[in-house]
């Protein structure tokens, strides 16, 4: 009876939420030079200017994060383009999945949500012939995030060159460059992981 | 449960498992578990042969520009769910012309050469209106024109279209004929600073009319009754009028890489009032001398029948519209207009090409105007007569602001022979330069 109250107990704690997941903003806006006063940070780097807006953290019904954060590319005093990045973690830090939703110069862009890929499966035969390339799985998720967000940079930049630019437009607009946009959302992805704690 | 004692359960738990596989396999591939290429579906039924999609053309679109919003400014009211006015806005159109060149007229007989100077600066087109979205199918305009004389200015069209069904649709009020590519397509749209000589010289003026309009696959027909009367504000009905027959045809051309947009369209007009139709021809020089001769037209141009017929077609960068007119009455008339342009950059700068021809076997049947304006009936003052006319225009247009505002440069050269007439052959080298701004 005792044992039946303890395991009991014992399960029950299993249940809980272990420890809940946690983000350090303070530590993601100090790399990015700073919140100012409209929770904003504005930073530079390869000549490109960006600026990021405090994340909007929600808790998952397992315990884990959905961190929402946009990242807008400014040119010439604007936006040139505004991307949101939506990062799932679970109640152990892990990130689960990743989505990019923009818009660029009027188009829009989506890479849909991509999951954390499962490990894969090495037969021994393949193991004993050739070392396998180490996995992480974290690594391969951002991978495969930044592939579909330069295939839809692709399309979206495509389809641009056919729309007609009056001279006001080829003045005033401005071009955001896939490789800067990237680069600017790959930095905060990266400093955003290392931001979270368990 | 015994699966043996309801016989069909079994083929139902089936065909339910396997579409739930398919399913399945349908949100792996939403979830990006797998790739789309790599599910297996099941082969179509026999006779189910799914024929290839028609061509369809999208027109290039215009890039976002920070000129957008004040555009949309024009826009007073829009709601969709409003069961009597959905959208109300107000429209505007302004196009300065400004024409340096000189006419040259030969010598005929006694009479020694003489030049006429075609310099001036006109406010070609002045128009404020507005356009109304009523009743979920009714689209009412009004514009008022404020250039020109007394006999120009004034209300320039007052019209409604309603549409009867998804095909077919009326239109009543005072408005434009459809007759030829270029008095078909809108002021604000023109390519060139003006129309062609042959056009403005036999189109009829917009007035009071009906018009039923069905669309029929890629086949657009158009049937209308107008009156004979023109009124710079509101035409009456005057006479028998004429009666206008149109069809129109869009045709798409695929390649691997590029797509053919084509219109050919056929328009027919019959006079029935001849000669005292007030609305064909839209001018008035009966009595008056030409600026090449001096010599005196006894009667306005009349014609009781009108035909054009044409295509334009457009492909990337190129486009071109070519139309050929024919107008019979106390004098027969024939032209062409050819109009190649082509975006030296896209949205922005279009270079523009014409050339013009119209011929006519009677002495002194063609009337025109050399300058600002090609249009008698916006001003007939000077106006030239002959009967075989040569008309070279290579210009470029600057776009501002998409089609609403741009700047136009061009050098035309025209040719009037006047050899079955009083031999007084013209010439003339102009500089066209314009502004035109619409919303």
């Amino acid at each position: 009876m005792k044992a039946c109250w303890i395991s009991l107990i014992v399960s029950c704690l299993c249940l809980l939420p272990s420890g809940a997941v946690t983000f350090d903003m303070k530590s993601l806006g100090a790399s990015l030079n700073g919140w100012d006063n409209h929770q904003t940070a504005h930073y530079s780097f390869s000549d490109t200017h960006y600026q990021t807006h405090q994340p909007t953290l929600t808790r998952t019904p397992s315990g884990g994060m959905f961190l929402s954060a946009q990242v807008d590319l400014i040119s010439k005093g604007s936006a040139a383009a505004v991307c949101h990045l939506g990062l799932t973690f679970s109640s152990a830090g892990v990130l689960e999945s990743a989505q990019v939703k923009g818009t660029i110069s009027g188009k829009s862009i989506d890479t849909g949500l991509i999951r954390r890929p499962d490990a894969p499966q090495v037969s021994a035969a393949e193991e004993s012939a050739e070392p396998p390339r180490p996995f992480h799985a974290t690594d391969e998720l951002i991978n495969e995030v930044f592939v579909a967000f330069d295939g839809e940079m692709e399309k979206a930049l495509g389809e641009r060159k056919k729309d007609r630019k009056d001279l006001i437009s080829r003045i005033f607009t401005h071009g955001a460059y896939k490789a800067d946009l990237s680069a600017g959302l790959r930095h905060n992805l990266n400093l955003i992981l290392q931001s979270v704690h368990d | 449960m015994k699966l043996t004692k309801y016989p069909l359960v079994l083929p139902i738990l089936v065909l339910s498992v396997g579409s739930l596989a398919h399913a399945n396999e349908a949100l792996d591939v939403l979830e990006g578990k797998k790739k789309a290429e790599d599910i297996n579906l099941p082969a179509a039924p026999e006779g189910s042969a799914v024929s290839a999609p028609e061509p369809s053309y999208t027109p290039p679109a215009w890039s976002p520009s920070p000129m957008d919003s004040l555009w949309a400014k024009s826009v007073l009211f829009q709601d969709d769910a409003n069961p009597y006015i959905q959208q109300l806005a107000i429209t505007g159109f302004f196009d300065f012309q400004a024409a340096f060149g000189e006419v040259n007229v030969d010598r005929s007989g006694s009479t020694p050469k003489n030049s006429v100077d075609a310099d001036g600066t006109r406010t070609r087109r002045a128009r404020l209106g507005a356009r109304i979205r009523a009743f979920g199918n009714t689209d009412i305009e009004a514009n008022a024109e404020f250039a020109g004389d007394s006999d120009y200015s004034g209300i320039e069209r007052l019209s409604a279209r309603t549409e009867l069904n998804e095909n077919a649709s009326l239109t009543y009020g005072k408005f434009r004929p459809t007759f030829t590519t270029e008095y078909s397509t809108e002021d604000e749209f023109l390519l060139t600073p003006d129309r062609s000589m042959l056009t403005n010289m036999i189109a009829p003026s917009q007035t009071l009319g009906i018009r039923y309009n069905q669309k029929w696959k890629d086949w657009e027909y158009g049937a209308g009754w107008f009156s004979g009367d023109r009124d710079p504000n509101i035409p009456g009905i005057q006479g028998n009028g004429f009666i206008s027959l149109n069809a129109r045809r869009t045709f798409i051309e695929s390649s691997d890489e590029t797509k053919l947009r084509g219109v050919w369209h056929v328009d027919y007009i019959n006079n029935m009032d001849g000669n005292t139709s007030d609305s064909i021809t839209r001018y008035n020089v009966k009595g008056r001398r030409s600026a090449n001769g001096n010599q005196l037209v006894n009667e306005n141009p009349s014609f009781r029948h009108l035909f054009s017929t044409g295509v334009t077609l457009e492909q990337d960068r190129y486009s071109f519209a070519a139309d050929f007119m024919y107008a019979k009455g106390n004098s027969d008339v024939w032209g062409i207009s050819l109009t190649p342009s082509y975006w030296a950059i896209p949205g922005t700068v279009k270079i523009v090409a014409r050339y013009h021809y119209a011929d006519s076997n009677d002495p002194g049947a063609l009337v025109t105007t050399m300058g600002t304006s090609s249009d008698p009936a916006f001003d007939d003052s000077p106006f030239y007569v002959g009967d075989e006319f040569h008309s070279f225009y290579l210009g470029a247009n600057l776009h501002l602001y998409q089609d609403r505002m741009l700047l136009m440069s061009g050098l035309e050269y025209d040719i009037l022979k006047d050899e079955t007439g009083g031999g007084f052959n013209a010439d003339a080298w102009i500089w066209h330069t314009g502004a035109r701004l619409s919303f």
